[in-house]
């Protein structure tokens, strides 16, 4: 792991570390649409316990000539994420991925056939 | 940022016609069981199990009634409608809607409330004639009735279609499937992993996509371990976009984090 250390002072076990990835990079009349993304991975049990993923993306729509991983830099979409996601694990029950909550009694929200 | 619960008609119906008008005209067709009632039809019988469908007709207890013309006076196309009957000590499970809806109280006794888990708050919708909008679209949130009463609201879901009805569609689908996922052990019968996975990833996505304008339709197919989304569009790129947009990727990268598998032909 990395050393990543906002997340891990105070409360939390060390270990923690965001993964990059690049999600959609696609060309498309000169136009290059891109979106990035991280996930926090961590050996928190307090933050396992949320059964939730902790992420943030950055999606845009670029010149098709520019480089991906110098625009990904000059923008530093990197410290954006890092810091959208410390600000997610002050609160890390309403991760926005989760299965910390169930479906209403009636029905799932698209009503299926089966 | 809209408030939680918000009136949005001028003028108010007359509540004493309301409540009359359920007592004798709609609660003797309540099933007792499921206290949730539809109010609205959509024009083809073969669309009735779709839930995000137009749906322009009514029920036959429901005309005739102030309930028609609460209806008929919505400035958008109906979409369902359910009477939603919530006996004493009855609440819902925290979920998250797709969609805003609109209430119409014809009983909200003192000791119900609706309850957003964002803002840790409860708010009463008041008895009072008027339609309320309230900000469920994609929010946790419940409706509780702690009373001794019953607590009784006409439920409206906007349908946001504003294309041409006649116009050719194209197809799509999106799936999830679970058989090789680390799933935590918490489904019952109700909270099926279908349900489940599509409340805690793919709600934002979906309500995205049926707010399209160009959006016709979407309906979900349970499969052996998963759930399949059948999309209709009027237009491709919109429903191109839809399906590469950074939430779609966002939700579908998540789900992934948990080992379930997604269905987009758009991105694999």
């Amino acid at each position: 792991m990395k050393d990543f250390n906002i997340l891990t002072e105070g409360r939390y076990e060390p270990a923690s570390d965001i993964e990059y990835a690049v999600l959609r990079d696609t060309v498309k009349d000169g136009i290059r649409h891109l979106v990035f993304t991280g996930v926090l991975k961590t050996d928190d049990k307090y933050l396992k316990q949320q059964t939730g993923v902790i992420l943030h993306t950055i999606e845009d729509s670029i010149d098709a000539n520019l480089n991906v991983e110098e625009h990904i830099e000059n923008n530093r979409w990197r410290n954006i994420i890092a810091s959208e996601i410390a600000n997610q694990v002050n609160d890390p029950q309403f991760a926005r991925y989760n299965f910390s909550f169930l479906n209403s009694v009636h029905n799932s929200a698209i009503k299926t056939r089966a | 940022m809209s408030s939680v619960v918000d009136r949005v008609t001028l003028e108010s119906y007359d509540q004493d016609q309301i409540r009359k008008d359920f007592e004798e005209k709609i609660l003797p067709h309540m099933p007792r069981k499921v206290p949730l009632l539809n109010a609205t039809l959509p024009t083809n019988p073969d669309d009735h199990h779709m839930l995000y469908t137009h749906r322009p007709a009514f029920e036959d207890y429901v005309k005739d009634t102030i309930f028609e013309q609460i209806l008929l006076d919505l400035p958008f196309k109906r979409g369902r409608a359910t009477f939603i009957h919530q006996l004493p000590g009855m609440t819902l499970r925290f979920h998250r809607d797709p969609d805003d809806k609109y209430h119409i109280a014809i009983n909200d006794p003192p000791g119900a409330f609706f309850f957003d888990m964002e803002l840790q708050r409860g708010y009463r919708v008041p008895c009072d004639g008027h339609l309320y909008k309230l900000n469920t679209r994609a929010r946790y949130h419940t409706a509780v009735n702690a009373d001794c009463k019953d607590r009784t609201h006409l439920v409206i879901c906007p349908y946001f279609f504003d294309d041409d009805p006649e116009k050719p569609t194209v197809t799509t689908t999106f799936g999830f499937d679970f058989e090789h996922a680390e799933l935590p052990d918490v489904f019952t019968s109700v909270a099926t992993p279908n349900n489940t996975i599509e409340q805690g990833f793919f709600v934002e996505w979906i309500s995205s996509v049926f707010h399209d304008t160009t959006c016709k339709n979407i309906w979900g197919e349970n499969t052996s371990k998963g759930r399949r989304y059948h999309i209709e569009f009027t237009d491709a790129d919109r429903m191109e976009k839809c399906m590469t947009s950074a939430l779609n990727l966002e939700a579908s990268y998540a789900a992934e984090q948990f080992g379930i598998k997604i269905e987009n032909s758009y991105t694999r």
